[in-house]
């Protein structure tokens, strides 16, 4: 198997498509209820409650382009993840998720040349305020 | 937040686990994100992987579970920040375990500032978040 360089720029390309558009999602209580029983958790029974927030981390995602790609020895992991949580959202809410590519740098590591990317995530609701952000930092090998 | 408690104060712990594929792949459909290296053995493995991992979200999921299960259903989380130490492989039991760090009287409740530890099957600490959560009453 060939393995092709992963270079910074590559990396760019590849997040500024995974986040080229703003996405719009309801709240339906199926998502958030397959959210949950993921978790082997109880499922969200009461609409008047305000939805777990971290079920926003599933909001807003694009699966292509795939973060493995062919001939790929390395499709990078998540660093860390920081949310701030301003409002609840409920079932039902419509939910923007603005996406912007902070930056992408290359350190070296331990295990050679790693690229990291910090995304910020921005949630919206129906009424245009902010009910969350996400701040979601990614690393992977320049190989 | 002012007041730090004057000794760090263990919450319950939680275990989940273990974490199978069949959970991960529920995982990848509730966050649209199929990437495979979360039920793909030989892409783990060519990125020098014992097996599939669990994702780092799901470890930061089940701790919005672990504060609800801790503090009460009513509790709001304000911030949670999560560094992914390391990788957990599928098969893993996580053990969830906190402590508190400081804690606040407001006018409607209290604010309390955790750290919270997520432990792999080996007891090593795969992910580390600190917490700011606020309730309606005060926990016991």
């Amino acid at each position: 198997m060939t393995t092709e360089a992963f270079t910074i720029d590559k990396f760019r390309q590849l997040l500024e498509k995974r986040y080229a558009n703003m996405a719009t999602e309801l709240i339906e209580a199926g998502r958030v209820n397959d959210y949950l029983c993921a978790l082997d958790e109880s499922p969200h029974d009461d609409p008047k409650r305000p939805v777990p927030p971290l079920f926003l981390i599933t909001l807003g995602r694009q699966r292509r382009p795939h973060l493995a790609q062919p001939g790929s020895t390395t499709g990078g992991v998540n660093a860390s993840d920081a949310f701030e949580f301003y409002q609840p959202v409920y079932i039902g809410d419509v939910i923007s998720v603005i996406p912007t590519i902070q930056h992408v740098e290359s350190r070296h590591g331990r295990s050679g040349e790693l690229l990291i990317a910090t995304v910020v995530l921005e949630y919206r609701n129906q009424h245009g305020t902010t009910v969350a952000r996400r701040t979601n930092t990614l690393i992977r090998k320049s190989i | 937040m002012s007041a730090n408690v004057s000794e760090v104060k263990p919450l319950p712990s939680m275990q989940k686990g273990p974490i199978e594929r069949y959970h991960l792949v529920e995982w990848c459909a509730a966050e649209n994100d199929y990437y495979i290296l979360h039920y793909d053995e030989r892409f783990a493995r060519r990125m020098e992987f014992e097996a599939p991992l669990i994702q780092g979200t799901y470890k930061l999921g089940l701790s919005g579970a672990y504060i609800a299960q801790v503090f009460g259903k009513d509790t709001r989380i304000r911030s949670i920040s999560m560094r992914y130490l390391r990788p957990d492989i599928e098969g893993s039991l996580l053990k969830l375990s906190a402590e508190l760090l400081a804690q606040e009287r407001l006018d409607d409740g209290y604010l309390y500032r955790v750290v919270i530890r997520v432990c792999g099957t080996n007891g090593e600490v795969s992910a580390e978040a600190t917490a700011e959560v606020s309730t309606e009453t005060a926990i016991a």
